[in-house]
C-alpha cells in the first residue's frame, strides 16, 4: 500500500498496482522515495478522491481486454467525466501534475467536447484567459476564416 | 524515418454514398497548418516557437512557454492550451485562434499542427460527389456544423475543376484535367503534383498520410497501374519529401481480374483497391509489399466497400431485401466471416 496526502492534510491509502498508473509515484516508489507518506500539495482531497476512484477502477485495465469488462469500462469512464467543469479542471490539474496519461486523455477529451461549441468569449471566461487581441487583431483573425465563426449553434453559456 | 510502423489496416472511409455517386471520402478532421506541400521540414526549422511567440512577453516566470514551466506551477489556461486543444476538431481551432495572442500564435504553429494531428482521431464529415470531373462540385456533410466543417466544401480555391479521388487523415488528393492535386480543405493549401511517368487511367491512385510520427507532414500517393496485355499491376509512388514518382520494384501478378474499380482507399500504412470481382488489392506502402485479400463474392444487385470498424477492417455490403427492407452485412476479421447483420 502507498500513502497519499492531499494538500488539506487528509491521508488516503492505496494499493501499488493501482496508484503506479501515474508515472510521477511511480518513478518516486522505484527511486525509493515513497517510503512513508507521499505529500500532494496541489492537490485538494475531493479531487484525490475522484483520482483515486478512477486508478481503482483501471486497475485491471490489462484484463479488461480479456475478460469482456471493457464496455463496463467504457460506462465508468462516461460517468466518471459526468461532472462539473470546475471540478473537471480539478481532476485534468491533478492528472496533469502526477501524470496519470489515460485519465488525462479522458479528460482532456470530455474538457475539448464541452469547449468546441463555445463561443470566443465563453472560451475565454471559462479558462480565465485575458483577451491580450487589439480590436483589428481580432478582426483580421475572424475575416481570415470567417466560416469558422458562423453558425447559430455557437454556444455563449460558459457551463 | 517518419512512418508508422503499425501494419494493422484500419481506416475510416465510408460507404455512405447513394447510388450514382462514386467518390464519397472522409474528412476526418482537416488539420490546421498541415501543408501538402514537399518542404515542410523547412517551414519547420524556420519557425522559432519561442521567439516568436514570447518575445514580446519579457521575463516574467509566469509568461514562459509552457513546456519549461514545472508541471505544479502550470495554470488551467496552460494546460488547456497544451492539452486540450489537440482535440479540437479544425473548425473550432480556427475560430479559438481569436481567443488571445498566444493562442493565436500557438494554434498556427507547424508545433501544434502535429500535435493535433495526432491527437484528433474522430471523423468530421464527409465529402461526396457526382461522377466525372464535369460533374457536380463536391459538397460537404458535416458531422456536426457547429465544430467541423470546410471554408470551401466546393474546393474552389483549386485553380480547375476536380474530382476527389482520396482522402487521408484530413488532405485529399483531386484529379483534375491532367494532373493530381493534393489539398487541405480546411486551409485552402494545395499543391499540383508533377505528372507521373505511367499512364494512370481513371481513379488509381490513393493518398496516403498518417501524421503520427511525422512532424514534416511528408505525404504518398500510390497509383496501381494495370499493365496493358500483361497480368500484372504495377505501382507508381508519389513522395511529397522528393516531389517526384517512381516506380516500385514490387509488382503483383497474383490477380486473377486487373480490373479495378471505383477508387481505392488507405488504411494505417496500407493502401487498397476493390476490383470487379471479389478480390482486392492491397499495398503496403512502407515495406512495398502487394497483396491480394478476398472478400465475400456478393450478388449482383448488392454493392460493398472495406471500412475500418473499431480498430478492425471490414468489409460491408448493404442491399436491399424485400419491399422496403434493406441489409446491412459487416464481415470481418481475417478470414472475412459474417460478424454482423442491421436490418
Amino acid at each position: 500500500m502507498v500513502k497519499l496526502k492531499s494538500n488539506d492534510d487528509k491521508e488516503f491509502e492505496v494499493e501499488e498496482a493501482a496508484v503506479i498508473q501515474s508515472e510521477m509515484i511511480k518513478n518516486m516508489i522505484e527511486d525509493g522515495c515513497a517510503t512513508s507518506v507521499i505529500p500532494l500539495p496541489n492537490i485538494d482531497s475531493k479531487t484525490l478522491i475522484k483520482v483515486i476512484e478512477y486508478l481503482n477502477k483501471h486497475i485491471n485495465m490489462g484484463k479488461a481486454a480479456e475478460t469482456g469488462e471493457e464496455d463496463d469500462l467504457k460506462e465508468f469512464d462516461e460517468q466518471f467525466v459526468n461532472m462539473g467543469w470546475e471540478e473537471l479542471f480539478d481532476v485534468i490539474m491533478a492528472a496533469n501534475y502526477l501524470n496519470i496519461h489515460e485519465l488525462m486523455e479522458l479528460c482532456c477529451q470530455s474538457a475539448a467536447d464541452r469547449l468546441k461549441n463555445k463561443s470566443v468569449r465563453a472560451v475565454r471566461e471559462m479558462l480565465k484567459i485575458t483577451n491580450d487581441l487589439t480590436e483589428e487583431e481580432e478582426q483580421e483573425i475572424i475575416n481570415d476564416a470567417p466560416w469558422a465563426f458562423e453558425g447559430p449553434e455557437i454556444d455563449d453559456t460558459v457551463n | 524515418m517518419a512512418w508508422s510502423n503499425n501494419e494493422t489496416v484500419i481506416d475510416r472511409s465510408e460507404e455512405s454514398c447513394e447510388d450514382g455517386y462514386n467518390n464519397c471520402c472522409d474528412s476526418s478532421d482537416v488539420y490546421i497548418a498541415v501543408k501538402p506541400r514537399g518542404h515542410g521540414i523547412n517551414t519547420l526549422a524556420q519557425f522559432d516557437l519561442r521567439t516568436a511567440a514570447y518575445k514580446k512577453e519579457g521575463n516574467k516566470a509566469s509568461e514562459f512557454p509552457v513546456d519549461i514551466i514545472l508541471r505544479e506551477d502550470m495554470k488551467i489556461k496552460d494546460v488547456a492550451k497544451r492539452h486540450v486543444l489537440p482535440f479540437l476538431p479544425a473548425k473550432s481551432l480556427m475560430k479559438f485562434r481569436a481567443v488571445s495572442k498566444e493562442w493565436n500564435q500557438w494554434i498556427a504553429s507547424p508545433l501544434f499542427a502535429y500535435n493535433q494531428s495526432s491527437t484528433f482521431q474522430k471523423l468530421s464529415g464527409y465529402f461526396y460527389q457526382g461522377v466525372g470531373i464535369q460533374g457536380d462540385p463536391p459538397i460537404f456533410l458535416s458531422l456536426q456544423r457547429s465544430t467541423n466543417g470546410v471554408p470551401s466544401p466546393s474546393l474552389g480555391f483549386l485553380p480547375e475543376k476536380v474530382e476527389i479521388l482520396s482522402s487521408s487523415s484530413g488532405l485529399l488528393l483531386c484529379q483534375g484535367q491532367d494532373s493530381y492535386f493534393v489539398c487541405n480543405p480546411a486551409t485552402k493549401e494545395w499543391k499540383k503534383l508533377p505528372p507521373p511517368q505511367y499512364y494512370h487511367g481513371s481513379d488509381p491512385a490513393v493518398l496516403a498520410f498518417d501524421p503520427e510520427f511525422n512532424i514534416e507532414s511528408f505525404y504518398h500517393v500510390i497509383a496501381a497501374v494495370p499493365l496493358l496485355d500483361h497480368p500484372v499491376v504495377c505501382f507508381e509512388i508519389y513522395s511529397s519529401e522528393s516531389d517526384s514518382w517512381r516506380c516500385s520494384p514490387s509488382d503483383c501478378r497474383e490477380l486473377e481480374n486487373k480490373i479495378l474499380e471505383g477508387g481505392g482507399s488507405y488504411m494505417k500504412g496500407v493502401a487498397y483497391w476493390n476490383t470487379s470481382s471479389n478480390e482486392v488489392l492491397a499495398f503496403s506502402v512502407k515495406n512495398e509489399i502487394p497483396a491480394v485479400l478476398h472478400v465475400p463474392v456478393i450478388q449482383a444487385e448488392q454493392r460493398g466497400a472495406l471500412t475500418q470498424i473499431g480498430d478492425e477492417v471490414c468489409y460491408v455490403t448493404a442491399y436491399n431485401d424485400t419491399g422496403d427492407v434493406f441489409v446491412i452485412d459487416i464481415y470481418g476479421g481475417v478470414d472475412m466471416s459474417l460478424k454482423r447483420s442491421v436490418v
